[in-house]
């Protein structure tokens, strides 16, 4: 096997290593570039032509393109609204993922053998589970008769009518802190690969307590991951659907569920090809200007990258 | 009393003992090496005096003060990591101020002391650096600008110039030895490099499986070494098999596979097979018949200030240096004389098997 692949990739003569030389990485990159064009372009291109088209709740839809779409979502009070709780649950979101994620990729990284490889596999491996089975067990715990109600209820805490959570903000937050902080760890960890902890001991030596190795010296250092894991935690909330579908409903609309329910409820297309347009384009105008402040910001101290 | 004791300091992991009841006294202002090979407990000696790792037995004291329990950041030394440590993301001057800042001192008080220290290894230029805007051995000077300017009554140095090339080094090892003369304070230096601990030290401590097998200045340990370890680990030497006998004259001699060597204070060990350690510079080659064993040149190196010869002899294979003043006298294949005085002899009885497994299962 290996000797046939020496054998066509050996080059016959120079001119013939010339042309590999030039073709080879169109011919490594071609599938996977064909692929996300076919597969991610073509609709993506598909919605922005439909996000122009006219809608009529009595004729459908119409191909006279139009800017009516953008300025309802532009300039209508519900959508702004909407928009604002997306991003406000997002912020949230990310700064609890930061706040519990951080401190653990810290201490399991800290953590001996076996148990740092079992209690990463315990922080990872609610990934393997689809994101709707473990939002459904949410609502099992924080749901009118569910757990936590139970459980505030015995203590006295709680009214005869129980505590929901559900088609609350703290609700979907909770739930998607859960289904999303696995990111910030892994990130941070990645980060944490790249740290000395050798300078944690020279901080200590220097008369550091614990707590100001860990603000001023490690936390520092791990920044990079940190700022990376937001980004990623940010844009995935940010166009979230199945957490806040199921535990914010109707009452609770994210930009995600209101796509959703343009298309399929409303059967307005161009309307919640619109949305989605204008999600992605703040969402790529936020990673974008966000990252390049953050390699500003480390270039000198940390390296590129 | 002495300005640092370590007694009986031990430290256990599970069944193995890394080190095995230290004791050392270090007087104010001294410089000491801890020398040996990896895995004899020299770096979990020095991480027991910066408080990174608890003693499993034994005490250290400071100046009278019971350190053994006290937290790292409770113990104010300085010290010089193997890696450096130095925070990536702070430059050189905030990596300087660090330990300044944590003790809470004004800021203009803060420059100066800054200032001073990064002149004291010259580094003023580099103050707004980043560590990794800088090359090795500049890291290396702030590691210590960082670890002296908090005045630390200690300075503990782990490895410290490992990772840099072997001129740089030199010339740190001389820059080192300098600021530490200046300052006076007392050092302890953790080293696998021989030459490293006998060039910059006062004292040197050999440690091989957990204990310090010989406590010396450098020239002693080199010249006098306590045991067939220490005389193979420091520096090069020729071990001879031999036998401790009565000479003719009643004069005690040692038996070299059948050459009576007589014995002038050679150091006695009493009847019985010793090992005998001569230096390879303390051989000299002459012709054939003119030495006391005869031999031919097996190997001959060049290295630069002087030759290195292997010469193939009835009493084994004998290392020899000469200084490099001209051409070598001779080549590969002559036969030639070797001959040493007897003071360049030391006898040194082998290490009892019963320790040598002992420590080994410890």
């Amino acid at each position: 096997m290996t000797e046939t692949v020496m054998e066509t990739m050996r080059p016959r003569s120079p001119n013939r290593a010339r042309h590999l030389e030039r073709w080879l990485p169109l011919w490594l990159t071609g599938p996977a570039a064909v692929f996300f064009l076919v597969l991610l372009g073509m609709p993506l291109l598909m919605t922005l032509a439909l996000s122009f088209y006219t809608f009529d709740y009595t004729a459908g839809i119409d191909k006279t393109l139009t800017f009516a779409n953008y300025a309802e979502v532009l300039f209508d009070g519900y959508f702004h609204e909407i928009f604002l709780r997306t991003y406000a649950i997002s912020l949230v979101t990310t700064v609890l993922c930061v706040l519990l994620g951080a401190p653990e990729a810290y201490i399991l990284y800290r953590m001996r053998s076996p148990w740092r490889s079992i209690f990463l596999l315990v922080t990872l491996g609610p990934l393997l589970i689809s994101v709707v089975v473990r939002t459904l067990g949410w609502v099992l715990l924080i749901g009118g008769n569910g757990l936590l109600s139970q459980l505030l209820q015995g203590l006295g805490l709680a009214g005869s009518r129980g505590v929901s959570l559900m088609y609350t903000h703290t609700g979907v937050v909770i739930a998607m802190v859960h289904v999303l902080v696995p990111f910030m760890v892994i990130s941070v960890w990645a980060s944490l690969r790249k740290v000395d902890l050798s300078t944690g001991d020279a901080a200590l030596s220097l008369g550091a307590k614990p707590f100001t190795v860990m603000r001023r010296v490690i936390f520092p250092q791990v920044l990079p991951g940190v700022l990376s894991g937001s980004l990623i935690v940010f844009a995935l909330t940010a166009s979230y659907f199945a957490t806040p579908s199921i535990i914010g409903g109707r009452r609770l609309k994210v930009v995600a569920t209101s796509v959703y329910d343009e298309y399929l409820s409303t059967m307005n297309w161009p309307l919640g090809a619109s949305i989605s347009i204008v999600l992605l384009l703040l969402n790529v105008i936020i990673v974008m200007s966000y990252s390049r402040w953050v390699e500003r910001r480390f270039r000198r101290t940390l390296g590129e990258g | 009393m002495s300005f640092l004791t370590l007694d009986s300091l031990t430290k256990r992991y599970g069944d193995t003992t890394a080190v095995d009841t230290l004791d050392l006294s270090i007087e104010r202002g001294e410089f000491v090496s801890l020398l040996g090979p990896s895995g004899c407990g020299k770096t979990t000696t020095l991480q027991m005096i910066a408080g990174f790792a608890l003693p499993s037995a034994g005490r250290i004291v400071m100046d009278g003060r019971d350190m053994t329990d006290l937290a790292p950041n409770a113990r104010g030394f300085g010290i010089v990591f193997q890696s450096y440590a130095l925070f990536p993301h702070m430059t050189v001057t905030e990596n300087v101020g660090f330990g300044l800042e944590m003790r809470k001192i004004t800021a203009p008080e803060r420059r100066r002391r800054i200032r001073q220290a990064l002149g004291l290894v010259r580094l003023d230029h580099l103050d707004d650096r980043y560590p990794r805007e800088l090359s090795g051995g500049q890291r290396q000077r702030v590691a210590l600008a960082r670890a002296l300017v908090i005045e630390p009554p200690l300075l503990l140095l782990d490895e410290p110039l490992s990772n840099l090339d072997a001129k740089l080094r030199e010339e740190m090892q001389l820059e080192l030895r300098n600021i530490q003369r200046n300052v006076g304070t007392t050092t302890l230096m953790v080293t696998h490099d021989q030459g490293e601990a006998l060039s910059m030290s006062d004292r040197v401590v050999v440690m091989d499986q957990g204990r310090a097998m010989q406590i010396a200045e450098p020239f002693r340990a080199y010249e006098e070494p306590a045991d067939i370890f220490v005389s193979t680990f420091v520096g090069k030497t020729n071990l001879l098999e031999g036998q401790v006998a009565a000479g003719t004259n009643g004069q005690p001699c040692v038996d070299l596979g059948g050459q009576r060597l007589d014995l002038f204070g050679a150091g006695m060990v009493g009847d019985g097979p010793v090992r005998v350690s001569i230096r390879p510079e303390r051989l000299e080659m002459t012709a054939c018949r003119q030495g006391l064993v005869d031999g031919r040149v097996q190997t001959r190196q060049f290295a630069g200030d002087h030759w290195l010869y292997q010469i193939d002899t009835p009493v084994g294979l004998l290392l020899a240096t000469c200084p490099n003043c001209g051409p070598a006298s001779f080549d590969v294949g002559d036969e030639v004389g070797v001959r040493w005085t007897p003071d360049s002899m030391r006898l040194l009885k082998d290490r009892p098997k019963t320790t040598l497994s002992l420590g080994g299962m410890s």
